[in-house]
């Protein structure tokens, strides 16, 4: 039972005992339900592969189930500045790809929601960026919508590419303005993806809360 | 030689003392109210339990105001695909329409409602019994001494007992039937058979100190019928058989089982098939529907989801059983999991593992709701029908209904179910009119 003291999520101070108030970060119930959870994947192995996550029948119904697989062995969501692929994770790194999808919490300041939302859309963003060289090509999107419309028989691959083709040329207006006619768009950045979303409210889209837990349930 | 003759004694004291106050009463169908008295102090020791326990939590701990539901721990979004997408919507496909899915792939690996279903319930509040608690940690010397009294109690003197009960009760319906069975079929054979089958029956339930609370019995299954019922463990068939007879339905296995399936088919005809009968599905329903026909043969009891689930949902009701005809009589088993966790999860732990967590269990309290019959309508299939009837019987129970298969506990999901959801996604961008 690896000791929750090791792992990258903040313990944040004693949440104040008003009836309104959200828990701050993630309490060490959770981690102990998280802990299960990821004991169960792995089959009490010490480390996740990606076969591990096969045996999610909730899972297999995601269209995008082989990208979200593929975010929690991308070494860039696991540690800043880093690159490739890892083949296993353990408890760590299964913790701070979820703390991707922590909900915001009620009392951060202007700075710490930027940073959040940052950390948000990053992930977002190399989910589309599959070759991992920092740009999201229109190849790279293509793939993205084919693979969410790939099970409806009667939707052909050029209707899927117009689509996706469609998208690009919205997002090369956002991004770059008005293209002459024989500007190639490279592909959107980062930065570009920022600007992108401006405006745009994700923080509530991409959480996943946890309940909270009786306290009887524990005996401590 | 006097250590032996007094522990002779000693165990013929208390092999009397069983059979006076278990066994004759089980014959008789009467009750000494001993297991209700012994319920009463059970209760009372786990809310003394648990009231030590909420003053032993020194930790201010934050009051929420929602309630948690006991079988989750994280709050799924229920928003329908369509809503949320048309709500982020402002051309025809977006880059955060990957959201939806992104969330809905996170809340299945933290969660899925398939896999909880094949693990033990988790209780709100601890009823001394390790197993049940999964961090115990030390609280206060009172508590830690009622737990080791419990202890001593469940696995000195009540295993004991319940063994030797059990023990009892097996070898008695074995001799019993046997004995029966040299009759010549008549209605005094048929009478016995009864007598026999329900004496064991009382006898093992007590065995395994069984508070059954049943409800409706206007309802109860009649000749020529089929009774289905959910499916926890390998004791429901005995919970049921404690208040009627039934024709059990099965394979033929080797060993203890097969010696008692043996015996019992001579004094009533059960319907075990062989392995290689099971797959012939034909055979199977042909035997089934003869038996059915007979108007003067016991109802037969069946469990179609095929597997054990845990008692908080009921899973996928296999047509197999629906395709036999007939009037079916819905029974829901729902148990208490506060006095023993009967729940068989057999990817665990084997049938000797699991029957001896039963007999140290505290107790296993359940209720059994009768529920009037059904028939198929006219123009509804097999399938439409189990549905039907699973649906009365996970609403009587207080049970969740999943459109999942049992047999997921084993397998995979299907690749027809997998194409589902990107087969509404599409749709819906097909229709915002996005093409061409």
């Amino acid at each position: 039972w690896g000791s929750p003291r090791s792992c990258p999520v903040p313990q944040g101070p004693h949440p104040p005992p008003s009836p309104l108030s959200f828990p701050l970060t993630v309490t060490s119930e959770q981690i102990e339900h998280l802990h299960r959870r990821f004991k169960q994947l792995s089959r009490d192995q010490l480390t996740i592969r990606k076969e591990n996550f096969d045996s999610i029948p909730d899972l297999e119904f995601n269209p995008i189930r082989g990208k979200i697989v593929h975010a929690f062995f991308d070494k860039r969501n696991l540690r800043p500045e880093s690159d490739g692929l890892a083949d296993e994770i353990n408890f760590e790194d299964f913790l701070t790809i979820m703390s991707y999808f922590r909900p915001i919490e009620m009392n951060m300041d202007e700075e710490q929601l930027d940073r959040f939302r940052k950390e948000k859309l990053k992930f977002l963003f190399h989910m589309y960026d599959s070759d991992h060289d920092g740009k999201i090509t229109l190849q790279e999107y293509r793939n993205v919508v084919e693979e969410l419309l790939s099970g409806n028989p009667h939707l052909e691959k050029e209707s899927a590419r117009s689509i996706a083709d469609g998208a690009m040329m919205e997002a090369a207006s956002i991004c770059v303005g008005q293209m002459g006619p024989d500007q190639v768009y490279e592909g959107i950045t980062f930065e570009d993806f920022l600007k992108m979303w401006q405006g745009i409210d994700i923080e509530t889209k991409m959480h996943v809360r946890f309940l909270n837990m009786e306290p009887i349930a524990h005996c401590y | 030689e006097d250590l032996w003759w007094v522990a002779a004694r000693v165990g013929a004291a208390w092999l009397t003392l069983v059979l006076a106050l278990i066994v004759l009463p089980s014959a008789l169908g009467v009750s000494l109210g001993i297991s209700e008295a012994y319920m009463w102090v059970l209760v009372k020791t786990l809310e003394w339990a648990t009231r030590r326990i909420e003053k032993g939590v020194k930790k201010p701990q934050p009051r929420m105001l929602k309630t948690p539901a006991a079988n989750g721990i994280i709050e799924r979004d229920k928003t329908p695909m369509e809503k949320e997408i048309e709500h982020l919507h402002r051309v025809d496909f977006e880059f955060s329409d990957i959201f939806y899915f992104c969330r809905k792939g996170f809340e299945a690996i933290v969660e899925d409602e398939v896999t909880q279903r094949f693990s033990s319930e988790e209780l709100v509040s601890w009823n001394l019994l390790t197993r049940t608690n999964v961090n115990f940690h030390y609280i206060s010397l009172r508590l830690t001494v009622v737990w080791v009294i419990g202890v001593i109690v469940r696995y000195c003197f009540l295993l004991p007992l319940r063994f030797t009960l059990a023990a009892i009760g097996i070898s008695s319906m074995i001799v019993g039937t046997t004995i029966v069975g040299q009759l010549p079929n008549s209605s005094v054979k048929n009478y016995l058979s009864e007598v026999v089958h329900l004496t064991c029956s009382r006898i093992l339930v007590r065995a395994l100190s069984g508070t059954i609370h049943y409800h409706n019995k206007e309802n109860k299954p009649q000749k020529g019928g089929i009774c289905v019922a959910n499916h926890t463990s390998p004791i429901d068939a005995i919970i049921l058989t404690n208040d009627g007879c039934y024709a059990m339905v099965g394979q033929v296995h080797g060993g203890l089982m097969g010696v008692i399936q043996r015996a019992t088919v001579k004094a009533c005809p059960h319907v075990w098939f062989e392995r290689s009968e099971i797959k012939d599905r034909h055979l199977v329903t042909k035997r089934l529907r003869e038996h059915v026909a007979d108007k003067s043969k016991l109802p037969i009891l069946i469990f179609p989801e095929g597997t054990c689930i845990n008692n908080t949902s009921v899973m996928m009701f296999k047509k197999g059983s629906f395709e036999i005809g007939g009037t079916i009589y819905p029974v829901a088993i729902k148990y208490d999991p506060q006095f023993g966790d009967a729940f068989w999860n057999s990817s665990k732990y084997n049938i000797v593992s699991y029957l001896l967590r039963i007999m140290t269990s505290w107790a296993i309290v359940c209720n059994v709701w009768y529920m009037p019959p059904m028939v198929r309508e006219e123009g509804e299939d097999a399938v439409q029908f189990a549905n039907r009837v699973r649906s009365a019987i996970a609403r009587q129970g207080g049970l969740t209904e999943l459109p999942w298969d049992g047999g997921l506990k084993r397998a995979k999901v299907k690749d027809t179910f997998k194409e589902e959801q990107q087969k509404n996604y599409s749709k819906m961008l097909v229709r915002n009119g996005s093409i061409g």
